[in-house]
């Protein structure tokens, strides 16, 4: 079977959100651990 | 367990190796069995990721690190969405435009057969050793909590991932992990429900964040930079960051998963699916974890939660300090949960010094619960030879066969026998591939045709199979041995990676300069292993990478310089 053909799709935009959900996630732990850690 | 229960494993088994098998006419050449034809939809593979690294180690050894030690554990992925970034960036567009079946395919076309070999034979040495510690880990567990002897409960997980691997190929294999994803999901999410719903009259969510935080199960940073601990941010970001990109970039297991896919941007995007949901799904597992710890904070637990350990102490020479243990246990456990219902009612009435007494009290009675906890696995360790019993293992899986419905047991035994299953099949699809495409192919026998391959493909998962059942029954008889296979795979993922970096960043290095770099790199991550055992395996990644890196790098220029000059004195003037 033939290679589907890359589409010309602009990926920084998708890393970028990547950084961004995992820069949030962490926030939220150091909100909880800030919140209720000991 | 109760016999409605037994029928939801057992349907659900039964369904996963039904579809498995029913996919065999679809799988006719070498390419449909090992690759799907590169035609799977990229949210199929990416959940077929994310269950591949999803074992049933981590449903039941990640909740009781949870009811240990809280969310520190989380740290670990902190690497992963980077990782998987510079993994889209770099080698998942090289492997598909080299259009292979191997990651070690590419690097004979890169370098030479030397390092393609070295590095394949390395995958499946490791490989085939963690596939059988995959199997026995959740093996012992289900054999204590079930009381099957531990060869019935290595043949529930093997047998059913070796029939659909075996006919079904990677079809089997990704649509599988599809279902068991979905249901680990769902299993995690109502084992929260049930958790909360058992917090008892009074004590609200918050306040049992409360009282969990106030023990540091809730922290999940530490900024400490040292080498010697496992979990800390900077572990997670460096040490983890390179243990990703060797595991996800250049581990067939997880390599094999996305060259499935359609195109470049759908092998892309069904990594990148776990860099969104990795962390977030880890901190699930965990708080699940930690809410399984609240429950034993509120409900009576036994001192030890493996009950054939149990057994075996009361009837051996340390009965009797084990049975003042317990009275000690029980004294301190009432005296505790009433340091936590008083902390729960304190905040409700806003009394901030009562509730400042009760955080005091809780936290005295804790650490001498978790003293009790130690001395008694003193004494099962001097009772039982068993070096290496770890208490936390059989907690979570005691809280399922206890606390929940029938029903919903059976739902969560198939989710760990599955989750285990799944791995399993996983590795043994990209064992036959290693094995038939890098040696059997290649070295052996490379003219035959492809309907023989397709055979000696099925036979060799069979036999994989066969191999990791012997390595799940001896590992689960020697206990520790399950501990070193796991970190056996530590010495060669850096050095695996570093042989990657030399192929992709750089265009000097020779095939040569590959091969001595990445003996180079495990000869060094041993030494540290062994002269500095103290040191976090995660650092075993950074130090494999850079040291094959940099050797082979630095010889590939000598070596070029020394053919240039001999070339020079060659040239006729």
């Amino acid at each position: 079977m033939p290679p589907a053909p890359d589409s010309p799709r602009n990926w920084s935009r998708t890393y970028v959100s990547v950084i961004i959900v995992e820069v949030v996630s962490l926030v939220m732990l150091w909100w909880l651990q800030s919140h209720y850690g000991a | 367990m109760h016999a409605l229960d037994w029928a939801v494993v057992a349907a659900y088994v039964a369904w996963l190796v039904w579809d498995g098998v029913k996919r065999t006419k679809l799988e006719n050449t070498t390419e449909s069995y090992f690759l799907a034809n590169r035609s799977m939809p990229w949210w199929a593979v990416g959940l077929s990721v994310m269950a591949t690294q999803l074992s049933a180690i981590t449903l039941v050894g990640t909740t009781g690190q949870g009811y240990n030690d809280g969310l520190r554990f989380v740290q670990f992925y902190y690497g992963l969405p980077i990782a998987m970034i510079i993994l889209c960036v770099t080698l998942v567009p090289f492997f598909y435009r080299a259009r292979v079946y191997t990651a070690y395919e590419y690097l004979e076309r890169r370098f030479d057969l030397k390092t393609r070999t070295f590095t394949s034979g390395l995958f499946l040495i490791s490989r085939a050793m963690s596939c059988g510690a995959i199997a026995a880990a959740p093996a012992v567990v289900l054999s204590v909590v079930l009381g099957w002897s531990v060869t019935l409960t290595t043949l529930l997980i093997l047998v059913p991932a070796v029939i659909y691997t075996m006919l079904g190929g990677v079809q089997a294999v990704t649509w599988t992990d599809v279902k068991t994803m979905s249901l680990t999901v769902i299993a995690l999410i109502i084992a929260m429900v049930f958790l909360v719903m058992g917090l008892p009259s009074g004590v609200r969510v918050d306040d049992a964040l409360t009282i969990a935080g106030g023990t540091g199960r809730l922290n999940a940073f530490d900024f400490d930079f040292t080498l010697t601990e496992t979990y800390t941010f900077w572990s997670g970001m460096l040490g983890g960051l390179f243990l990703m990109l060797s595991y996800f970039g250049c581990d067939q297991s997880q390599v094999q998963r996305y060259l499935t896919a359609k195109s470049v941007d759908d092998g892309r995007t069904s990594l990148l699916m776990s860099a969104f949901w990795k962390i977030p799904l880890q901190v699930l597992v965990l708080i699940v974890g930690v809410f399984t710890f609240l429950f034993y904070l509120f409900n009576q637990p036994p001192l030890l939660f493996n009950p054939v350990h149990d057994a075996r102490v009361r009837s051996s020479a340390v009965a009797a300090a084990y049975e003042g243990l317990e009275r000690e246990f029980q004294s301190t456990f009432d005296a505790r949960r009433q340091a936590a219902l008083d902390i729960a009612a304190a905040r409700r009435s806003g009394d901030v010094r009562e509730q400042a007494r009760a955080t005091d009290e809780f936290s005295r009675h804790d650490v001498t619960l978790r003293g009790i906890r130690s001395q008694a696995i003193g004494l099962v360790r001097k009772a039982t030879d068993d070096a290496a019993y770890n208490d936390v293992n059989y907690v979570f899986p005691t809280w399922i066969t206890t606390a929940l419905p029938i029903g919903i047991v059976g739902l969560w035994i198939a989710a760990i026998i599955t989750a285990a299953t799944d791995s399993i099949a996983a590795e043994l699809n990209s064992l036959s591939t290693a094995s038939v495409i890098d040696f059997y192919k290649r070295l052996m026998n490379p003219t035959a045709t492809d309907a023989h391959y397709l055979l000696v493909s099925r036979l060799t998962t069979g036999l994989w199979g066969i191999f990791a059942g012997f390595v799940a029954v001896y590992a689960s008889s020697l206990g520790s041995l399950i501990e070193v296979v796991n970190r056996f795979g530590s010495f060669f993922y850096g050095s695996i990676l570093g042989v990657f970096m030399l192929a992709i960043l750089t265009k000097r290095t020779t095939g040569t300069g590959a091969f001595v770099g990445l003996t180079a790199g495990m000869i060094a991550v041993a030494s540290v292993a062994i002269g500095r055992p103290d040191i976090s395996f995660l650092w075993h990644n950074v130090i494999g990478a850079v040291v094959v890196f940099s050797v082979g790098l630095t010889l590939s220029i000598f070596n070029k310089r020394s053919e240039d000059q001999k070339k020079l004195e060659l040239k006729p003037f």
